[in-house]
C-alpha cells in the first residue's frame, strides 16, 4: 500500500547523484540548484501522499505499523534453524509520518533558499549534491525499518555533516570543525553501537525462548510489540545500561551536554547547512531515536532521571553562553542546544510526543532564524559579527519581520508556537511523578530560568542586529554603502517558516483550559500508538503487573497531558496523590497550569522589553557595559564554560602526547629502525664486496681464468679419485 | 685422423692461451680486441675439430661447423660495436689506455 513511499528516498538521492556525477559537466547553477529543490518538491509531496493515505486507512493497534517490503539485504545462515536475516525495508508509523512531513518540507524550502544563497559560489553542484544526500540520509534513518537501516542513515547523516560543515575546505578552520563534529559523533556512535547490540542480544534471547522464529531482533516493529514483557523479564541493570548507552548517541548526533561542543561549531558551513543541521535533520535524530526506542526509557526510572537532568542542564548552560556570544550564527547555534535540552527534557519525563511537538514547532522557527541570519549575512555581504550590525530593519523588511516572529516564537509569546510546545514540556515536567523526591521542581526552576534566558539572548541578538544605530565598519560602508533585502527564493521561505511558526503550535496542540474542556491534541493522539507501544502491548498491560503500574501512570500522563487528573480518576487510587503538580495555586491543576503558562510568556516578555531597552538607542558595544557589569561571570558564558579548553587539555593534548610520543618511539626507532637496518645490512655487504670490481678488463679476465682453471682442477680431481675407486 | 684432431686441439689451447695473456697484459685496446679474435678462433678451431671427430655415417651433423660461422659473424659484429667505441673513446681522450679507462666503475 505505502510502496510508493520508496520515491520519497529515490529523489533526494537521484538529485545527489545528476548533481554529483553530471552537475559539473551541466556547469548551470540555476538548473543544479533547482533540480535539486524540484527533487525535494518530489520528496515533500510523496511525504503529503503517504501520510493521507495513512490518515484514511484509520489503522488500530499492531497494524499501525506498516512495513514496507523492500529487499533482503543481509541473509546470515545460524547454526540453528532460525538464521538472521535483514530487510531493506521501510517502517510506516505514526512517529515516521510526522517527522518525514516536516523534515522534507523544511528542507525543500532550505534547498530553495540556497538555489540563491549559494548562486555566487563555484561548488554549487557539489553543495547540492550533499544537501540531497543529507536528506535521503536522514529519510533513511526515520524511515528504516529496522535497528541497521536506522545505523546507516544514523552514519551516513554524520558523513553528510562532515562534508557540509567542512564545504569550504580551503579554509584550514572550516575543515577542523568537520573534523571536530564528525569525532564527536564517533563518540556518541560508540555508545549506540553498544545500546543497539545489547537490544539485539536481550529481544534475540527473548524470541528464541518464546520460540517466534518470525520475529527479528533488529526490526523496530518486533522490539515495540514485544518490550513490554522482553524489559519486565531484564535485570534492571541491563535496561538501565541500554537506555544510558542509547542516551550516550542521541547525545552526540543532538549535541547534548558532554557531546555538545561540535554543534556550535557546525557553523563554519554555509548558513543554509546550519539551518538544515539545527532545525529538519541531524539534531532531531537523537530525539527520534529515544523516541523510537522509547520503552527501553520508560522501563527504567533511572534513565530517565538522567536523560531529563542532563537536557535540563544542557538547556539551562547552553542559554547562559548563549547571553554572551557575538556571532549572530553562534547564537543561535546555542540555543539549539538549549532548545534540544528541553526536548530531552520531555523525553526524560515520559512525555515523549511533546519532545515530538517541540521538534516540530522548533524546526520551524529555528528554521526560520537561521535561513533569517543568513539573510542577514548574504545583506551585510559575509558580516557575522552583531557589533558590526545595527539598523538592518529598514533596509531588510522582510528579513526584520519574518525573523521578530520566531524569536517571539522560540520566547515562548502566547500565540505562537514555541508557547504551546515549551509550555507544555515545563506542564509536563511540573506533574512528573518520579522517585526522585524534587527532582520535578528543579527540573522546573531550571528549565523555567532557561525560558527567560532565551526570552533574553533572543530579544538581544534580533533588537542588536535589525535595531539601534548601524554599527557597520568603515570598510563595508565604503564598499557596499547599505545592506540589501534577498531576493525573493530566499524571502519566500522566510514568510512561510514564519507563518508556520505563528500557527503550528496551535494547530498541532491547544491545552484543555484554553478550549475550555478537554484539550484538542491532534498530535497526541496521532503518535499515540508509536510513542507507547499499541494496545495490549503497553509496558504495563494490567493490574496484574503491579510492578510496572507506576510506568503506565506516567504514560497515561504524558499521553493526555493536561487532563491528568481525569486519568487520576479512571485509576483511581494511592498514585493520585502523585499526579498534583508540585506547586498548586489556588488548589485546581486548571489554573494551576494557567498561572504557570501566563506567568512564564509574562516573564518572557518582560525579558524581550528589557532587552530591547537595553540594546536600541545608545548602546555601543566598545563601551562594553555588560563586561564591566559581570566580570568573571561574562568571561565565563563567553569563552563557554571553557568546555572546549577542558577537553583540550583532558583529552586533545594528552592525545597528541601520547600519538607524538608514539611516532617518536615506536615508529621512528622501531618501525623504521627495521626497515633501515634491512637497507643497512644490504649496504654494508655491497660496500665489502665493491673492490672486487676493478674496472679493469683483464682483472675480469683474471677471475675468469680462475674461475675455469679452478673448474678443470675439481674435475680432474674428481676424475683421479674415481678412477682410483 | 685422431692425431690430427689431437693437433688442432693443442692448437686451438695454445691460441687460447695467447689470447687470454694478451687481453691480460696488454694495454691498448686494438691489440686486446685482436687478443680476443685470437681466442674467438681458438674456439672456433676446436669446434670444427671435434666435428671432423664425431661427423660418422651415424651422426651426419654438421653442427660444429655451422657454430663457427656463427661465431665469426658475432665476432664480425663485435669488431664493429667495439671499434665504434674504441674510436669514440679515441676523439673523447688523446691517449687510448685500457688502465685509464675504468670510468664504469664509478
Amino acid at each position: 500500500m505505502f510502496g510508493f513511499a520508496w520515491l520519497m528516498i529515490a529523489f533526494p538521492l537521484v538529485g545527489a547523484a545528476v548533481n554529483g556525477f553530471f552537475g559539473k559537466k551541466i556547469n548551470n547553477r540555476k538548473f543544479s540548484g533547482w533540480f535539486g529543490t524540484a527533487m525535494l518538491a518530489g520528496s515533500f509531496i510523496t511525504a503529503l501522499a503517504v501520510f493521507f493515505t495513512y490518515q484514511a486507512q484509520n489503522f488500530t493497534g499492531a497494524d499501525r505499523f506498516q512495513e514496507v517490503p523492500g529487499w533482503t539485504w543481509i541473509a546470515i545462515q545460524g547454526l540453528s534453524e532460525k538464521y538472521l536475516q535483514i530487510d531493506f525495508s521501510l517502517l510506516i508509523d505514526p512517529l515516521s509520518v510526522t517527522m518525514m512531513l516536516f523534515i522534507t518540507g523544511i528542507s525543500m524550502l532550505i534547498h530553495m533558499y540556497s538555489t540563491e544563497y549559494m548562486s555566487h559560489d563555484e561548488g554549487l553542484p557539489r553543495f547540492f549534491t550533499y544537501l540531497n544526500l543529507f536528506v535521503a540520509m536522514m529519510l533513511i534513518l526515520i524511515l528504516g525499518a529496522n535497528i541497521p537501516m536506522m545505523f546507516v542513515g544514523w552514519e551516513g547523516v554524520g558523513l553528510c555533516s562532515y562534508l557540509l560543515i567542512g564545504f569550504w575546505y580551503r579554509n584550514m578552520e572550516n575543515a577542523k570543525c568537520g573534523m571536530k563534529a564528525f569525532i564527536t559523533n564517533r563518540v556518541g556512535d560508540f555508545g549506540i553501537l553498544i545500546g543497539l547490540f545489547m537490544i539485539f542480544q536481550n529481544f534475540d534471547n527473548w524470541f528464541r525462548l518464546q520460540g517466534m522464529g518470525d520475529a527479528s531482533a533488529l526490526n523496530f516493529r518486533d522490539i515495540l510489540l514485544n518490550a513490554g514483557p522482553v524489559l519486565q523479564g531484564m535485570n534492571p541493570a541491563d535496561v538501565l545500561f541500554i537506555a544510558l548507552f542509547l542516551f550516550l548517541g542521541a547525545c552526540g548526533k543532538s549535541a547534548q551536554f558532554p557531546l555538545h561542543i561540535w554543534l556550535p561549531d557546525a557553523m563554519a558551513g554555509p548558513t543554509p547547512v546550519s539551518a538544515l543541521i539545527h532545525a529538519a535533520t541531524m539534531v532531531t535524530s537523537g530525539i527520534y531515536m529515544v523516541t523510537r526506542l522509547n520503552p527501553i526509557f520508560s522501563g527504567n526510572e533511572t534513565a530517565g532521571f538522567v536523560v531529563a537532568c542532563i537536557g535540563a542542564g544542557t538547556a539551562f548552560m547552553a542559554a547562559t553562553i548563549a547571553l554572551t556570544q557575538n556571532d549572530i550564527k553562534k547564537v543561535l547555534a546555542y540555543s539549539t542546544v538549549s532548545q534540544l535540552g528541553y526536548m530531552f527534557l520531555a523525553c526524560g519525563v515520559g512525555a515523549y510526543w511533546v519532545a515530538i511537538f517541540h521538534v516540530i514547532t522548533h524546526a520551524f522557527f529555528k528554521a526560520c532564524l537561521f535561513l533569517g541570519s543568513g539573510s542577514v549575512i548574504h545583506g551585510m555581504h559575509e558580516e557575522q559579527d552583531t557589533r558590526h550590525m545595527g539598523g538592518l530593519a529598514r533596509y531588510m523588511p522582510v528579513t526584520y519581520w519574518t525573523f521578530v516572529i520566531s524569536t517571539f516564537a522560540i520566547a515562548g509569546i502566547f500565540p505562537l508556537a514555541g508557547f504551546f510546545s515549551k509550555d507544555e514540556i515545563l506542564w509536563q515536567v511540573a506533574i512528573w511523578q518520579s522517585k526522585f523526591g524534587n527532582a520535578p521542581a528543579m527540573l522546573y526552576v531550571l528549565a523555567l530560568v532557561t525560558a527567560i534566558m532565551t526570552a533574553f539572548y533572543m530579544g538581544r541578538v534580533t533588537w542588536k542586529t535589525f535595531l539601534g544605530k548601524p554599527r557597520w565598519t568603515a570598510e563595508f560602508v565604503k564598499k557596499h554603502h547599505h545592506p540589501h533585502e534577498s531576493a525573493w527564493p530566499m524571502t519566500l521561505p522566510l514568510m512561510v517558516l514564519a507563518s508556520m511558526a505563528v500557527i503550528s503550535g496551535a494547530i498541532l496542540f491547544t491545552p484543555g483550559w484554553m478550549t475550555g474542556g478537554e484539550p484538542r491534541e491532534p498530535l497526541a493522539h496521532f503518535l499515540d500508538v508509536s510513542a507507547h507501544g499499541p494496545e495490549g502491548q503497553r509496558l504495563s498491560a494490567g493490574d496484574e503487573h503491579a510492578a510496572a503500574a507506576h510506568g503506565e501512570h506516567e504514560l497515561a500522563a504524558a499521553a493526555h497531558g493536561a487532563d491528568t487528573h481525569e486519568a487520576d480518576a479512571e485509576h483511581g487510587g494511592e498514585h493520585s496523590a502523585h499526579h498534583e503538580p508540585f506547586m498548586l495555586i489556588g488548589g485546581s491543576v486548571t489554573s494551576t497550569e494557567i498561572t504557570m503558562a501566563f506567568g512564564s510568556v509574562l516573564l518572557a516578555l518582560v525579558m524581550l522589553i528589557y532587552s530591547n531597552r537595553r540594546y536600541t538607542g545608545d548602546y555601543d558595544p566598545k563601551k562594553k557595559a555588560a563586561q564591566k557589569a559581570f566580570g568573571p561571570l561574562y568571561a565565563f558564558s563567553q569563552n563557554k564554560w571553557y568546555i572546549d579548553e577542558f577537553y583540550n587539555n583532558l583529552l586533545v593534548r594528552p592525545g597528541v602526547w601520547l600519538s607524538s610520543k608514539a611516532w617518536q618511539i615506536f615508529d621512528v626507532r622501531f618501525i623504521d629502525g627495521i626497515v633501515n637496518g634491512v637497507a643497512k645490512l644490504l649496504g654494508g655487504a655491497g660496500e665489502l664486496i665493491r673492490p672486487v670490481q676493478t674496472g679493469f678488463v683483464r682483472n675480469y679476465m683474471l677471475y675468469l681464468l680462475a674461475g675455469a682453471v679452478m673448474f678443470m682442477l675439481i674435475n680432474m680431481w674428481s676424475y683421479l679419485v674415481g678412477g682410483a675407486s | 685422423m685422431t692425431d690430427m684432431v689431437a693437433n688442432s686441439v693443442w692448437l686451438a689451447g695454445l691460441l687460447f692461451a695467447i689470447g687470454t695473456l694478451g687481453v691480460m697484459i696488454h694495454r691498448h685496446p686494438v691489440i686486446i680486441f685482436m687478443c680476443i679474435e685470437l681466442m674467438l678462433n681458438a674456439a672456433n678451431l676446436s669446434l670444427v675439430a671435434f666435428n671432423r671427430q664425431h661427423f660418422s655415417h651415424a651422426w651426419r651433423t654438421m653442427d660444429g661447423q655451422i657454430y663457427a660461422f656463427l661465431i665469426i659473424v658475432i665476432a664480425a659484429a663485435e669488431v664493429a660495436v667495439g671499434l665504434a667505441i674504441i674510436v669514440a673513446l679515441f676523439k673523447h681522450r688523446t691517449r687510448v689506455d685500457i688502465d685509464e679507462i675504468n670510468f664504469l666503475r664509478r
